[in-house]
């Protein structure tokens, strides 16, 4: 565990000379920069879906909606307005991202147009966990030099490597903080005598519990509640994976495999308990397994860098 | 090599907004987790925290209708909105069943849920029986097997 957090404390101190590195590689602020016009073209699908659904048939009434404080100034509107503002807004903001995403101005556009969006939808009871994610990608692309259309030098490649780990740190701080919120309340479960986050049968619980609620049954969901044993390496890997995935940000060799197995975890998550995460899974697709960094890199070398278990890969591997 | 100021400031704005992103979202969320704090602050990463437990406490409200049929049983989440000091109040205890299925019936997923509140809002209800289901969320998965059902509270409309 202290070789661990040495590590962890070695990788994050570590960072301002990773970016120093990376800056003098033209592939990856290159990949960077042309990654970034697929993202939001992705929110422009998402908001052009949003705004037809809307039109279509409204997904909440008026009565329901309790303005958060982010679009508190929509109330001043009739519902019907408020809805076709909030939605153009996103729609708006997202094309001219999609078109004109070498300025500045459009990337900040677009952010405000998903960030309204989001809190409009976040104003019927519950937060919306779908966009969330990408509210704060899209605000550390604002910080992005506007260098598409220029050789760029090493400081503007600098910035654009920390706009862009900015981002991939955003994703790997919430993942983290899922996984220690279940390794946390597992210790207190453990300590209860409940069933617990370590237990054999936990993926099964959880998916005999959910099930029900959705009315629909998985495709292999009930095969797992069959078969309890199955689901507990699936658990016991996912718990592993969340918690690590901060680590895994300042490792980039580990960014393709923690890419995969998040996707993975998406997968199952459907397969198992019927839950899609669209966006999510978008943006770990592009942050993760399409990151610039270390696209080369074999995959022995790896699963070395892997936390707890990376000595183990290797040790095996040689065998 | 040569470093602005705002390169500077750049660089340390990351781990800056890590910390605080923890300190402002996740910790509260930690020590809240459970009391319903965590809807306000990073509600997102904490869904599925906690393991349901192997024997889980349920309600059921048994329906009889304006024709004697038993109308399918329909199950209470929240009970404790219904358990509450209105039980003492049998007209208010009927009232709050009545709103609390309708209510249930615009948020509940589930087919079957739906068309249970849709009877019992179309029937007009003479009887309630309200009971407590006992059950491993595993094996009635499977099985629709319970570990015990009892009879808790029951009246008829007036």
């Amino acid at each position: 565990m202290l070789a661990f957090l040495r590590t962890l404390n070695r990788a994050t101190i570590d960072y301002p000379r990773t970016i120093e590195a990376y800056a003098n590689d033209l592939k990856v602020t290159e990949r960077i920069l042309q990654l970034v016009p697929f993202l939001y073209f992705f929110l422009l699908y998402q908001a052009f879906s949003a705004f037809a659904l809307w039109q279509r048939t409204p997904l909440f009434t008026a009565s329901q909606f309790d303005a958060v404080w982010s679009v508190e100034w929509l109330t001043a509107f009739p519902f019907d307005q408020a809805i076709l503002i909030a939605t153009s807004l996103f729609l708006i903001g997202t094309f001219l991202a999609s078109l004109f995403f070498v300025h500045r101005g459009a990337r900040i556009v677009a952010f405000c147009g998903l960030f309204f969006y989001h809190g409009f939808m976040s104003s019927f009871g519950a937060p919306e966990h779908n966009l969330l994610v990408w509210i704060y990608p899209l605000l550390f692309l604002i910080f992005l030099p506007d260098v598409w259309n220029r050789a760029t030098d090493v400081l503007d490649r600098k910035k654009v490597l920390i706009a862009f780990l900015g981002a991939q740190i955003y994703i790997g701080v919430i993942y983290s903080m899922a996984g220690v919120s279940k390794l946390w309340r597992g210790f207190e479960q453990l300590l209860d005598g409940q069933a617990n986050v370590f237990s054999p049968d936990a993926f099964a619980l959880h998916i005999a519990d959910w099930l029900p609620t959705v009315g629909h049954p998985s495709l292999i969901g009930p095969f797992i509640v069959e078969h309890p044993l199955l689901g507990w390496p699936l658990f016991i890997g996912m718990l592993y994976f969340q918690l690590f995935t901060i680590y895994a940000i300042f490792r980039p060799k580990l960014h393709f495999l923690w890419g995969v197995f998040l996707l993975l975890f998406y997968i199952f998550n459907f397969l198992t308990m019927n839950i899609i995460y669209i966006d999510s899974f978008f943006l770990i697709a592009a942050l993760l397994v399409y990151s610039p960094f270390e696209r080369e890199a074999r995959l022995r070398d790896r699963c070395i860098e892997m936390p707890l278990i990376g000595r183990l890969v290797s040790y095996v591997w040689r065998a | 090599m040569s470093h602005t100021f705002t390169y500077r400031i750049r660089v340390w704005a990351i781990p800056s907004f890590i910390v605080l992103y923890f300190c402002i979202a996740g910790i509260p969320a930690l020590f809240y987790l459970g009391s319903g704090g965590e809807k306000y602050l990073a509600y997102h990463f904490f869904v599925f925290t906690e393991v349901p437990s192997r024997e889980q406490v349920t309600y059921a409200v048994y329906v009889t209708g304006v024709k004697g049929e038993t109308i399918k049983p329909v199950q209470i989440q929240d009970a404790d909105t219904l358990l509450a000091d209105e039980w003492r109040n049998r007209p208010e205890y009927a009232r709050r069943i009545e709103e609390f299925g309708r209510e249930l019936s615009r948020e509940v997923r589930g087919g079957d849920a739906q068309h249970a509140f849709e009877d019992l809002i179309t029937v007009r209800p003479l009887s309630y029986e309200i009971r407590e289901i006992r059950y491993n969320p595993i094996k009635r998965y499977l099985a629709g097997e319970i570990i015990s059902e009892r009879v808790i509270g029951s009246f008829t409309v007036k």
